[in-house]
C-alpha cells in the first residue's frame, strides 16, 4: 500500500515535469496506451553463393489479457534446400560420395569442396509464452516450444523470473530452459566408428539440454541502459551431425581410401558472458554487445555486434549493423584422418578402440565471421511498422571448405490494435 | 566462514556500486522509447540465432543457448 502511495506521486511528479518541459508522458503514456493486440510477420530469405539458400516466415501474436499478464504464441516455418559440406577434405582426386540415403553417389571434381547436393529440409517450429507480473516488482515468463523436421524434433520448456530494485533502474533476472532432442533420420544413425562404404545405419537417438541464465539489467543515466548476462549450458546424448564424414587420407599418395562418420563427444557444457549496452544521443542510438564463450569441447569464441540507429525522422530510421564473430577449433577437429599406414578399416577399429572423437565439420574448427548489413524500418498509420534489412554474411577458416557468402534479406510488418 | 563473506561480498558490491547510477521516474523519456529496450525486434534476434547457431559452434549469451533444430 506504502509502496502503491510512493509510485502515485512519483508518476504525479512525472507528469508535472513533464508537462513543465512541454515532452510527452512517456512512463504514464506506457501504462496508459498499451494495445490489447499484437501481432508481427516477417519473411527472411537467406542464400549462400553455391550451397544452401532457405526461406524462413514468422508469424508471432501477443494479446494482453489485463493486468499485463501477456499471453504470445509463435510460427515459424523454413524451408532450405541445396549443397551442404559433407565433411570430406578437398582432395587432388575426383571424390565420389554416397548419399545419406545410400541410394545415389555423387562426384566431386578434384580440388572442389565436397558438397552434398541432395540438402534439403523443411522445419516448422510453435512457441507459447506468458509473462505475467507476481508483485509490481517482480514478474513471470514460462513457455514451451515444440519444433519439427523430418530427421529432428525438439521439444522445450523454460522460465525466468525478473525482479526490479533502486526504483527499478536495476533488475536481476534468472531463468532456466530444458530442451528434449530426437534425432531420427529416415535410414537411420550411421553406426559409430562406421565407414561411409559400409552404409550400416540404424536406429535413433536423443540429447537433452538444460541452460541456465542469470542477469542483471542496469540503468546508468538518462541515455544508457546496460545488460549483463552470465549463461550456463548443458547438454547430453547425441551431438553428432549424422551426415557428416571424415577423410581417411593415404599418407603415402594423399589419396582418399574412405570416409569415417563423425563422432563427437556425448556431452558439452558451455559457459557464456554477455554484455549489452544502448546508449541514446537524443536523436540516434547505438546499441553495443560483446559475447564470449567457452565450452568444454576446447571452443572459445568472442562476438561483437553493433547496431547505429540513425533516426532520420519520428516515423523513419536506418540502421547499420556491424558484426565480427571468431571461433578456435573443438579439441577433436581434424581437417582429415591420415592412415599411418594402416587400411581404412584399421584406423576406424583404432579410433574405436580408443574412443577417439572426431570431425572435419568446418563449423566446429577455427573460423572467422563477419556480418554487414542495414535495416530500414518505419512507421505507418501511427501503430503499424514496416521495417526490411540486408545483410551480407562471410565466413572463413582452416580451408576453402569455410569459405562461405551469404546475404540475407529481411521484410518484417507489425501492428498493434 | 572466509569463503561465505567473499562471496556475500561480490553479491551485495556490485547492487551498492548499481544503487549510485540510474535515473528518477521522470527521467524515463528516452529510456522509455521503444528502440532503448532490450529485445526490441524479437523477430530478427531469432531470425539471427537460427542462422549463428547453424553455421557457427555458439548460441545463447542474450538468451538460452538451447537446441530446436538439428542444423548443428
Amino acid at each position: 500500500m506504502q509502496l502503491d502511495k510512493k509510485t502515485t506521486v512519483y508518476d504525479l511528479i512525472a507528469l508535472a515535469s513533464c508537462s513543465l518541459l512541454g515532452v510527452s508522458a512517456p512512463v504514464l503514456a506506457a501504462d496508459t496506451s498499451i494495445d490489447d493486440w499484437k501481432v508481427d510477420t516477417a519473411i527472411l530469405y537467406y542464400n549462400e553463393t553455391d550451397r544452401v539458400s532457405a526461406v524462413e516466415s514468422a508469424v508471432s501474436i501477443s494479446k494482453n489479457l489485463g493486468g499485463d499478464k501477456i499471453l504470445s504464441g509463435k510460427i515459424t516455418m523454413d524451408s532450405l534446400s541445396g549443397s551442404s559440406h559433407n565433411g570430406a577434405a578437398i582432395s587432388d582426386y575426383e571424390q565420389t560420395f554416397t548419399s545419406p540415403s545410400g541410394e545415389e553417389t555423387y562426384t566431386i571434381a578434384p580440388g572442389d569442396v565436397p558438397l552434398d547436393p541432395n540438402f534439403e529440409d523443411d522445419r516448422n517450429s510453435f512457441s507459447l509464452q506468458m509473462s505475467q507480473p507476481l508483485t509490481r516488482v517482480m514478474n513471470l515468463e514460462y513457455g514451451a516450444a515444440y519444433s519439427s523436421e523430418y530427421d529432428y524434433k525438439s521439444l522445450s520448456v523454460n522460465a525466468s523470473l525478473m525482479r526490479d530494485f533502486n526504483q527499478r533502474n536495476t533488475t536481476l533476472s534468472a531463468g532456466f530452459s530444458y530442451a528434449q532432442d530426437e534425432i531420427n533420420p529416415r535410414d537411420g544413425l550411421p553406426v559409430l566408428y562406421s565407414l561411409m562404404s559400409d552404409n550400416t545405419k540404424s536406429g535413433s537417438d536423443t540429447k537433452n539440454t538444460i541452460d541456465l541464465l542469470m542477469g542483471v539489467t542496469q540503468v546508468i543515466n538518462r541515455n544508457t541502459i546496460m545488460q549483463f548476462n552470465y549463461g550456463f549450458g548443458n547438454s547430453t546424448g547425441y551431438h553428432n551431425d549424422p551426415y557428416k564424414i571424415v577423410s581417411i587420407v593415404s599418407d603415402a599418395t594423399n589419396a582418399p581410401l574412405d570416409y569415417l562418420f563423425e563422432n563427437r563427444p556425448d556431452s558439452r557444457t558451455k559457459h557464456s558472458l554477455y554484455w549489452q549496452t544502448k546508449h541514446h544521443f537524443d536523436q540516434d542510438m547505438v546499441d553495443f554487445s560483446l559475447r564470449l564463450m567457452a565450452d568444454d569441447w576446447g571452443v572459445n569464441s568472442q562476438t561483437l555486434d553493433m547496431h547505429y540507429r540513425w533516426n532520420i525522422s519520428d516515423n523513419n530510421y536506418l540502421e547499420p549493423h556491424v558484426r565480427y564473430y571468431t571461433q578456435s577449433a573443438a579439441d577433436f577437429y581434424e581437417e582429415k584422418i591420415s592412415n599411418a599406414g594402416l587400411t581404412a578399416e584399421q584406423v576406424a577399429t583404432q579410433y574405436q578402440n580408443e574412443g577417439r572423437d572426431v570431425t572435419a565439420d568446418y563449423r566446429l574448427g577455427n573460423m572467422d565471421a563477419t556480418t554487414i548489413g542495414v535495416k530500414w524500418g518505419a512507421r505507418l498509420f501511427g501503430t503499424h511498422q514496416l521495417t526490411s534489412r540486408i545483410e551480407l554474411y562471410q565466413q572463413s577458416g582452416d580451408s576453402k571448405v569455410s569459405d562461405v557468402d551469404a546475404i540475407i534479406f529481411q521484410v518484417g510488418y507489425g501492428l498493434k490494435f | 566462514m572466509n569463503k561465505k563473506l567473499g562471496v556475500l561480498l561480490l553479491l551485495v558490491i556490485p547492487l551498492t556500486a548499481c544503487s549510485g547510477l540510474g535515473v528518477k521516474p521522470w527521467q524515463r523519456d528516452i529510456l522509455s522509447k521503444p528502440e532503448m529496450t532490450f529485445g526490441d525486434s524479437p523477430m530478427d534476434a531469432a531470425f539471427d540465432d537460427h542462422i549463428y547457431f547453424s553455421k557457427e559452434a555458439s548460441s545463447g549469451g542474450r538468451s538460452f543457448s538451447g537446441g530446436g533444430c538439428g542444423c548443428n
